[in-house]
């Protein structure tokens, strides 16, 4: 974990290993916003689960070795599996684990032995068929778990327990494919005693999405931290910035200003604080004060409305002038996806707002 | 009812602030109509190398998403531009989806049009969250230029307490200091003449 982590109290991660702690074999269901900080907390959580003694743990990220466009059952089981392997490397009897796993993951020529009694099937290539019924579907699990359990096997000499932090999913559009990783990758895992962090796309806490929260144990929401409203919040930010930034190179009013500035969305603050001090390199300047920050914010703004539509506009400048959202459509929720409109939630109070790099920009645009 | 622009900068000015972000990875966008891309880049590339000769650059020139995290798995430059012009919205979807395989150590800048950038805008909220306040339009010439050349100007003359002529006699006279930044004076004076043997 990185020496730039600082601890958010009460904290998505501490509440995860709290969980895990008790109930090693539960799942979760992790949630936020882009550029909440949803990495770092199953990183966080990797590291505080890697201290519970006979647990041990592993951060996937699903996405870097499979096209997340194309899920089907199996995919994430096959992850686990190899992960486990190479965590497991140096142990005897895991090679021909890990074997069968990159054959079932990469696909592999079976051995082909002539049939002399039948001539008229000829050898050639396989064509698949079209249909996929639900019994190919659970025995592609069946397949890529039967190794997993071989490999579980071996590791449960060492450690009584695993846990995976299942990582890039939240990237994944089509809810229908998610839910079937969930019924059955993620449910696979939790009956061979696999403990589950699973990072879920935005859009699963909407609508009719919402019920695949419940097929875990727990659902975490990671949000965008108020920092209009909250003093912890923001001085939270201003502990982060000030941990990844030599003294002095910024001046308090200039932190203060980033803080607000980026809505409490971790990712932004970091971007905008960046782009200040390459103001400050091109003016010359010692510190980033005010006038550096104010540029930073004008260039995040003007990008962050690139884009937009008519309509979308619209429900900008209601949202910016009433605080009032509805997310009735897609549109509506790609707004949240993309930050224009940022979600608060405190204890179950929900507030919207503008992302505040575009406030004033919108503002201008309605000319008032 | 219009959206305001992303700010302009020359290529001269992106260079500059690409300088001043190294060592971070880093992402960016460079805006410009599909005729002037080839330009943009080309420019881009010799204000790089004007400022330090030293750095390392690739173009790469995908024609899809996927063929960009190829091109990137195969490019160890620390400064990587782009030419993603023939990029659309599945192709903006895909490195959204796969944004890992895009980790790239250093500068990476997408050099695209106005329109792909839009579709990147709406396609790839994870991609764009990386873009942070990294994104300008070209420009080729004009106040623009000029003004950010001032403003650096002006900023070397306050940190080195000098004035052009002292820069232009010390580097003549074979004195001037090896830092960076008395080269990236002289360039931006138009003396990068004198950025040989004795004065680099």
């Amino acid at each position: 974990m990185s020496d730039f982590y600082v601890e958010i109290p009460g904290s998505v991660s501490s509440r995860i290993a709290a969980e895990l702690a008790l109930a090693p074999k539960s799942t979760h269901l992790l949630i936020g916003g882009i550029g909440s900080g949803k990495t770092t907390q199953l990183l966080a959580t990797q590291r505080l689960v890697s201290q519970i003694h006979d647990v041990h743990a592993l951060y996937i990220d699903v996405s870097k070795q499979h096209d997340i466009a194309k899920m089907v059952p199996g995919v994430v089981v096959v992850q686990v599996g190899m992960a486990l392997a190479r965590a497991l490397d140096a142990v005897p009897h895991v090679k021909s684990f890990a074997r069968r796993l990159r054959e079932i993951a990469d696909g592999y020529f079976a051995p082909w032995e002539p049939n002399y009694e039948d001539y008229d099937h000829e050898p050639g290539d396989m064509v698949p068929g079209i249909l996929v019924s639900p019994e190919q579907i659970a025995a592609s699990v069946q397949q890529a778990l039967q190794p997993l359990e071989g490999l579980l096997g071996v590791l449960r000499s060492q450690s009584a327990h695993l846990v995976v932090m299942l990582d890039g999913l939240d990237r994944m559009t089509d809810m229908q494919a998610f839910e079937q990783i969930v019924i059955h990758d993620v449910q696979a895992l939790a009956g061979v005693g696999v403990g589950v962090v699973l990072v879920g796309p935005l859009r699963a806490l909407y609508g009719l999405d919402r019920t695949v929260t419940e097929r875990f144990t727990s659902f975490h929401y990671q949000s965008w931290i108020d920092v209009r409203n909250i003093s912890s919040g923001r001085m939270f930010l201003t502990d982060v910035l000030r941990k990844r930034l030599p003294a002095d190179a910024f001046s308090d009013p200039g932190i203060g200003e980033i803080v607000l500035a980026s809505g409490g969305v971790l990712r932004d603050l970091l971007t905008l604080a960046q782009s200040a001090c390459v103001e400050a390199y091109l003016d010359g300047a010692d510190r980033v004060e005010i006038a550096e920050v104010v540029a930073a914010i004008d260039t995040f703004g003007r990008k962050h409305l690139q884009g937009l539509r008519l309509a979308e506009l619209d429900v900008l400048q209601r949202v910016r002038t009433k605080g009032s959202f509805v997310h009735t459509s897609e549109d509506d929720l790609a707004l949240l996806m993309t930050r224009r409109v940022l979600e608060y939630r405190d204890q179950g109070h929900l507030r919207y707002a503008v992302h505040p790099t575009i406030e004033t920009l919108l503002q201008d645009l309605a000319g008032k | 009812m219009n959206v305001p622009s992303v700010p302009s900068a020359s290529a001269a000015e992106l260079a500059l602030r690409s300088i001043a972000l190294r060592g971070t990875a880093v992402y960016g966008a460079y805006l410009a109509a599909s005729g002037e891309i080839d330009t943009a880049i080309e420019e881009l590339d010799e204000e790089l190398e004007a400022l330090d000769r030293s750095i390392q650059s690739a173009t790469v020139r995908p024609r899809t998403g996927e063929q960009l995290i190829a091109d990137l798995a195969a490019t160890s430059a620390e400064f990587v531009f782009v030419d993603a012009r023939l990029f659309v919205a599945l192709d903006w979807g895909l490195l959204d989806r796969r944004r890992s395989s895009l980790a790239h150590a250093g500068v990476l800048i997408l050099i695209t049009t106005f329109s792909s950038f839009d579709e990147l805008m709406q396609s790839a909220p994870n991609l764009a969250s990386w873009l942070g306040a990294q994104v300008f339009a070209y420009v080729r010439d004009g106040a623009g230029v000029e003004v950010a050349r001032a403003r650096r100007l002006d900023a070397l003359r306050t940190w080195a307490s000098k004035s052009d002529a002292d820069i232009i006699h010390a580097a003549e006279d074979g004195t001037l200091p090896r830092d960076p930044e008395f080269a990236e004076w002289l360039v931006l004076l138009g003396r990068g003449d004198l950025l040989g043997p004795r004065g680099s």
